[in-house]
């Protein structure tokens, strides 16, 4: 949109514009009193949608980024246990988070059907990479994460792998073969998982 | 005279050589002016040179060393943190402040002066509660560090300038830029920013009326979220004083934005 012109560059406590029902406030500034401010020094970005126009303050990275309800998060799962999963948040969309939050998997919200009879241990694994959905937190420092739709789920899960000489072992990745099991390419052994439907990149752009 | 094992002590009866100090033409034994202006060559209204640098530590989210005169600050704002052994949630985060003066910092070298530390961090905490939007992180609370490197008058001002820069180095959202100055009544004068020498006046006699006052004030939004007071003064002297510290806020404000410039335009290219 301002390709053309000079950035305009912003200080907290800035007066941006006028706010009327047309102009929301995104991120980085605050309404107050009928006008909009800054509340981040950086460069203002507007976008237009519809009629309305968004206007917010973009710095460059070290953003404090917490998860707001309906965030798709990238996990690691820590701890399986029967009733939940333990887990520690790593990125919040695209965005890598400086320290990792915590997060909890319960048994209730691991698929949308049949969430009676389901079974952790045959879901998840300890080391286990997944996506999930933030829903409402129930406890203080904790979010609640969901799995409960087929674009979430294991995204990468290792096998022990082949042994090396020293007795150690060099994970393999494990390829999927349904969507609830799991292949090791090395050892052919099948493990349960809740596989996500990861869908390529050019075909979620075709469907926006 | 007090007793100091280290040293060879007068007779026990001897007394402090200030008490006899004539008080006329000095205000208790030190020069408050020489030739119409201040000590250091300032007017009464002037503030000294000051200067500061943005993200000095590189390990912290945000960071700036400031210097008033000699006064040196340095002040650190860490990453979110869970706000510990909390039980009910709460919708604001909180800011947690450290303050500490350097053992080599001040006159006397005293490794720990925990009441006024914890007071001058309340202070800090408070001024820059009304600054930072807290309802961006409720449950959790940022850290913030400062230090004091060597103490010539107006800390607190100072390092209340630090560590509002330090937030905005951190790209934490604020309502705006916070800035802040002290001013000495002494002798029915007001001196703006003193040194510590025109600080410690004030401590010595009750006989003349003396103060400090330190105000911060957020200029675009005209707030003043904190003020410091200490001493005896005339009522109207301190309004007056609050109208010149209020002013000389404002002109900082622009020579801050003028310096935080470079930093987006650095960060840009």
């Amino acid at each position: 949109m301002d390709n053309k012109t000079d950035p305009i560059v912003c200080f907290p406590g800035d007066r941006l514009c006028t706010s009327n029902e047309n102009t929301i406030p995104g991120n980085g500034t605050y309404e107050r009193l009928g006008y909009i401010y800054s509340s981040l020094a950086g460069i203002v970005e507007t976008k237009t949608e519809d009629k309305n126009t968004i206007i917010s303050v973009v710095t460059s990275g070290n953003k404090t980024n917490l998860p707001i309800v309906g965030d798709v998060v990238t996990a690691r799962v820590e701890i399986v246990n029967q009733r939940f999963a333990k887990c520690s948040v790593i990125c919040i969309g695209d965005m890598l988070l400086n320290r990792p939050l915590r997060g909890i998997l319960r048994k209730e919200d691991v698929r949308a059907t049949d969430i009676d009879r389901v079974e952790m241990y045959k879901n998840y694994r300890p080391n286990d990479i997944i996506l999930a959905k933030i829903i409402p937190q129930i406890e203080i420092h904790t979010y609640s994460l969901s799995t409960a739709e087929n674009e979430l789920g294991v995204v990468i899960a290792s096998a022990r792998g082949l042994a090396t000489s020293s007795n150690t072992y060099i994970p393999v990745p494990m390829v999927p073969i349904s969507w609830s099991e799991m292949q090791c390419p090395n050892t052919l052994v099948k493990e349960p998982r809740k596989v996500a439907k990861i869908m390529s990149e050019n075909a979620l752009a075709k469907q926006q | 005279m007090p007793f100091d094992q280290k040293r060879i002590n007068g007779p026990e009866s001897s007394l402090l050589y200030t008490q006899f100090i004539d008080n006329d033409n000095k205000f208790q034994g030190k020069n408050l002016y020489s030739k119409g202006k201040r000590v250091d060559g300032r007017e009464r209204q002037e503030h000294r040179k000051h200067a500061f640098l943005l993200n000095t530590i590189s390990k912290a989210k945000g960071s700036c060393y400031i210097e008033n005169g000699n006064t040196k600050i340095i002040c650190a704002v860490f990453e979110l943190r869970e706000i510990p052994r909390i039980s009910k949630y709460s919708e604001k985060g909180q800011i947690y402040c450290d303050f500490k003066y350097a053992a080599f910092s001040r006159r006397m070298r005293k490794s720990n002066d925990e009441n006024e530390e914890k007071l001058m961090s309340t202070n800090i905490r408070t001024a820059l509660e009304s600054t930072v939007c807290l309802h961006e992180f409720p449950n959790y609370q940022i850290d913030l560090y400062v230090m004091v490197l060597e103490d010539d008058g107006a800390v607190l001002a100072t390092a209340i300038n630090g560590s509002g820069l330090a937030f905005i180095d951190a790209s934490i959202q604020c309502y705006g830029i916070i800035t802040s100055t002290s001013a000495s009544i002494i002798n029915g004068e007001i001196f703006i920013d003193p040194t510590s020498e025109e600080e410690r006046l004030k401590n010595d006699t009750n006989k003349s009326k003396s103060a400090n006052l330190t105000l911060s004030s957020i200029s675009s939004m005209d707030q003043i979220p904190q003020v410091f007071f200490h001493g005896l003064a005339d009522l109207s002297l301190i309004k007056s004083a609050k109208e010149k510290i209020l002013d000389t806020n404002k002109t900082h404000v622009l020579y801050f934005k003028k310096l935080l410039s470079n930093k987006i335009a650095n960060v840009r290219a």
